[in-house]
């Protein structure tokens, strides 16, 4: 267990590292998810409450936009399946952290998600 | 009769235990968030994304999330890796996606897991501290220093001063590095108001575990082992609603005894014994110990509550020496 606790330590130690010195991994590109499923998954630990500025533009179909910031903005078009009563619904979403800026496009259509990077 | 005698012994040994606080505390949690994702927990209604192995979005996180609720209360490292498990999955499940309140969860079992006999406090004030410099740091933006984010946050009841939000967040991030009790103090204080700040209790989920994790250190810090007597006063309709509560939670390092006229007068020391009160105390130097004081030296015994025992000694000034 004392090693287990060593390994806690570290943890704290690399995350803290990966924040100041990879800041776009883990407050931009965990929230477009540009990046593997594991390295993602491994990244999920790090608490990062309300920090990166993420703005979903939700246009669906009938020429109407909406813009919504959001804390995991991936979270509302995963679970928006019952928001959104359409066939098919485009999202533009815009994270930013400091200098760094991602803006992608997903598409919903038949329950199935589609992306494409600008 | 048995089934009386199973009922006092659980209460007894939730009584007893310091952890009882953090694992009520998150069992109410489980409770709250389930009002807000009980649907797509136990239904998977979610749009299919292909970053997500496809295996993986199969599984239904609803009763292992509810599970986290039992696993919490029981006292084994199995239990406790389980919960470790069990969270990291619902934390990269799409039907979470991170949310901080599991993020803490996935924090507070590692904490139980890894916390040993001696309780690693100091681990555990790490790991609070460290999902709050996550915020902290996160914070110090352009869009977060000029207002313009902190505007977005729809839960907010009040829009405070965007140097209060990320000073509040920075103390409890260096709090490990403060003395405790004044870390413990300025901690809770600070989770309090964000918990106050939000609207119907958005953030409940998130705050109710770290304060939970907090009281429980406050507890064990606090937590006497040595014995006190307890005398009650010789009229049972004075002393019988407090003799109740102690024969009901049997609490260790508590023997109770019944006012008796030779208890009353002088002890050992000489010292009168006053009769006015319900019930008095007598720690292990044979320190006879009265009304705030014996309510204190109580506390600071009863391992559900001893987390108030600095509060009680605040009145002496003394907590701060020690």
């Amino acid at each position: 267990m004392k090693y287990v606790r060593i390994a806690v330590y570290f943890m704290v130690v690399v995350y803290t590292l990966l924040a100041v010195l990879k800041p776009k991994k883990i407050y931009v590109d965990r929230f477009t998810q540009d990046i593997g499923f594991i390295e993602w998954a491994l990244l999920q630990p790090f608490p990062s409450m309300y920090s990166s500025q993420s703005i979903l533009k939700v246009s669906d179909g009938r020429d109407r936009s909406v813009s919504y910031p959001y804390h995991h903005p991936m979270d509302h078009i995963i679970n928006s399946k019952n928001i959104f009563f359409l066939d098919s619904v485009s999202y533009e979403l815009t994270v930013r952290y400091r200098g760094h800026k991602t803006v992608k496009r997903f598409i919903v259509f038949k329950d199935s998600l589609y992306t494409s990077l600008e | 009769m048995e089934h009386d005698n199973k009922i006092d012994r659980t209460l007894s040994r939730l009584m007893n235990d310091p952890l009882s606080i953090v694992s009520i505390l998150f069992l109410c949690t489980v409770f709250i968030n389930i009002r807000f994702i009980a649907v797509p927990l136990f239904q998977n209604t979610f749009i299919k994304n292909p970053f997500f192995p496809e295996y993986f979005t199969a599984l239904k996180m609803g009763f292992p999330y509810l599970f986290l609720g039992v696993l919490v209360f029981i006292r084994s490292k199995i239990a406790y890796f389980i919960g470790v498990l069990i969270s990291f999955f619902l934390m990269i499940h799409p039907i979470i996606f991170a949310k901080a309140d599991i993020v803490i969860t996935f924090y507070l079992f590692l904490w139980l897991f890894v916390k040993g006999k001696n309780h690693s406090i100091f681990l555990g004030r790490l790991l609070i501290s460290f999902i709050f410099f996550g915020a902290a740091v996160g914070k110090l933006t352009p869009e977060w220093m000029s207002g313009e984010q902190l505007n977005t946050i729809v839960h907010l009841r009040k829009i405070p001063s965007v140097s209060l939000v990320i000073i509040g967040e920075f103390l409890v991030a260096i709090s490990f590095l403060l003395p405790f009790y004044i870390a413990s103090l300025i901690s809770i204080f600070i989770l309090i108001g964000m918990t106050m700040s939000m609207h119907n209790g958005t953030v409940i989920m998130a705050t109710l575990p770290i304060l939970g994790m907090i009281l429980t250190f406050l507890s064990i810090v606090s937590l006497k082992k040595s014995e006190l007597r307890l005398y009650f006063h010789e009229d049972e309709k004075k002393s019988n609603f407090v003799r109740l509560f102690f024969e009901i939670f049997k609490i260790n390092n508590i023997t109770l005894i019944k006012f008796k006229k030779d208890n009353i007068g002088k002890n050992a020391k000489g010292i009168l014994v006053k009769k006015g009160y319900i019930i008095q105390g007598q720690n292990e130097d044979g320190e006879f110990l009265y009304g705030f004081d014996c309510y204190a030296e109580i506390i600071s015994r009863l391992a559900m509550l001893a987390f108030l025992f600095p509060l009680f000694k605040l009145k002496n000034h003394k907590f701060i020496s020690t």
